[in-house]
């Protein structure tokens, strides 16, 4: 008997003894990895910073990661699509802000800015492939590549930017008033 | 959201008679703020006079002005030909407003009847010396815009149309919200021969303001090195968790370095 015969025949269950046997295929199987997966990679942000208004323009953005073995490649682009514009918007946009009282200002999306397709460029994303030696596939993890490597490489970029004013360090999220301030400072103490 | 009458009018005189003949009644016009308000429970008028099937409230006419009807959309001012031609700022700053739901839904007189502070149209109706035409007067917009959510209109009164004279130039630049991508700073600049004027959006602590120090320096010299050395007080600025009130007081100078940059 064939595999097909046998789901089918499973998920249709006139002829069951039912007292016997419930219908329905399924199985459950845990893996335990004999070790954690380490994917590595790169990230390079290029951004523009208007001084006079603190707005930030992410221009280019290139994400290359290990992942080990890639099985779908469409996925991973995506996942690594999706990783980097959340942090983007950690490094630029995203803040819960409360108020002496402990009321939530951002609570809604009128004040809790999440990027959008405006706020991100065209990304360029590759992949290297080092197999991983301790699972059978070579595979490593894809999940949060995007996210870990993104909100750095943003702030840099800004603080890179602005390091001829003699700045250091910004803060995520570096929203446009922060930009502004964070150059205001900075020209009050040069 | 608490009950209402709702009436649908079909003529001025009948939508002024059911509103006066409301206990606490409220105009629609496009419902862009009143309805969400009534959805959060901030608003409980006991009656609605919808205006939308009104006839002749929803026309564009250009002759040495440009009349737009109170029911006009968003969307219609920013796609008519004849305003484009006419005062093209005024088509871009409609093009500029919400998304396109509200575009196709918004309308001026509604949008310049709320007077919310971080409006569009209002700038605009300052800065080019717009009269407010009601069922009842015509108002002047230097008299008309009299605070947060404030105007001149008296209980019941209906805007009909807005005149806006055509100027020299004019252009409008607007630094949005990051998140609501309402207007934190929009600079309506307008030039009428020898005078500019020059209005504030979204910024100011009672609504929309004219921008005197603004006005004065280009009317000196309609150039954004005229406004080099321009500075706005923050004192009478809005603060909140996107702009403080001296960064908004930064922004005003640029937006209207920006704006002069696009007019001329």
């Amino acid at each position: 008997m064939a595999f097909g015969e046998v789901a089918l025949t499973a998920y249709v269950p006139h002829n069951f003894p039912h007292d016997e046997l419930e219908p329905g295929l399924d199985e459950t199987a845990f893996y335990d990895p004999a070790n954690f997966t380490f994917p590595g990679g790169c990230h390079i942000c290029e951004v523009e910073v208007d001084p006079e208004t603190g707005v930030t323009e992410v221009t280019n953005f290139t994400a290359v990661d290990d992942i080990g073995r890639v099985i779908n490649p469409m996925i991973v682009e995506g996942q690594v699509h999706g990783g980097v514009a959340q942090g983007i918007g950690q490094a630029l946009l995203e803040g819960c802000s409360y108020d002496a009282d402990g009321q939530l200002l951002t609570g809604s999306y009128m004040d809790y800015t999440m990027p959008r397709a405006d706020n991100v460029p065209n990304f360029k994303v590759g992949t290297q492939s080092t197999l991983c030696t301790h699972n059978t596939l070579g595979v490593k993890g894809v999940g949060e590549v995007g996210a870990i490597g993104s909100p750095p490489a943003v702030i840099n970029a800004i603080v890179d930017a602005l390091s001829d004013m003699g700045v250091k360090d910004i803060s995520m999220p570096a929203t446009p008033s922060k930009v502004w301030q964070t150059i205001q400072n900075a020209k009050a103490s040069s | 959201m608490h009950d209402f009458n709702y009436h649908k009018a079909t003529n001025i005189d009948e939508a002024v008679k059911v509103h006066q003949g409301a206990e606490d009644g409220t105009y629609m016009a496009g419902g862009q703020t009143l309805l969400p308000t009534l959805k959060q429970r901030l608003a409980s008028p006991s009656d609605i006079v919808d205006i939308a099937g009104v006839q002749d409230l929803s026309s564009i006419d250009v002759s040495n002005e440009v009349s737009i009807g109170s029911m006009t959309t968003h969307a219609a001012v920013a796609s008519s030909s004849e305003v484009l031609s006419a005062i093209p700022a005024l088509a871009h700053l409609a093009e500029g407003i919400g998304d396109p739901q509200v575009r196709n839904r918004g309308t001026i007189g509604g949008s310049v009847a709320n007077n919310d502070p971080a409006a569009d149209y209002p700038a605009a109706c300052l800065a080019l010396n717009a009269t407010i035409k009601t069922n009842q007067r015509e108002i002047q917009a230097d008299d008309f815009f009299t605070g947060m959510f404030e105007t001149a209109l008296e209980e019941g009164e209906l805007i009909t149309s807005v005149n806006f004279p055509k100027p020299d130039t004019a252009a409008y630049m607007k630094f949005p919200n990051p998140a609501s991508r309402y207007a934190i700073v929009g600079v309506f600049v307008a030039k009428f021969g020898a005078e500019v004027r020059v209005a504030v959006t979204g910024a100011g602590d009672n609504g929309v303001f004219r921008a005197a120090e603004i006005e004065s320096a280009l009317a000196g010299s309609f150039s954004p090195s005229a406004l080099d050395n321009s500075t706005i007080s923050p004192d009478d600025l809005l603060s909140d968790i996107h702009a403080q009130s001296d960064y908004r007081a930064s922004l005003i100078v640029t937006m209207a370095k920006r704006a002069v940059a696009a007019a001329s």
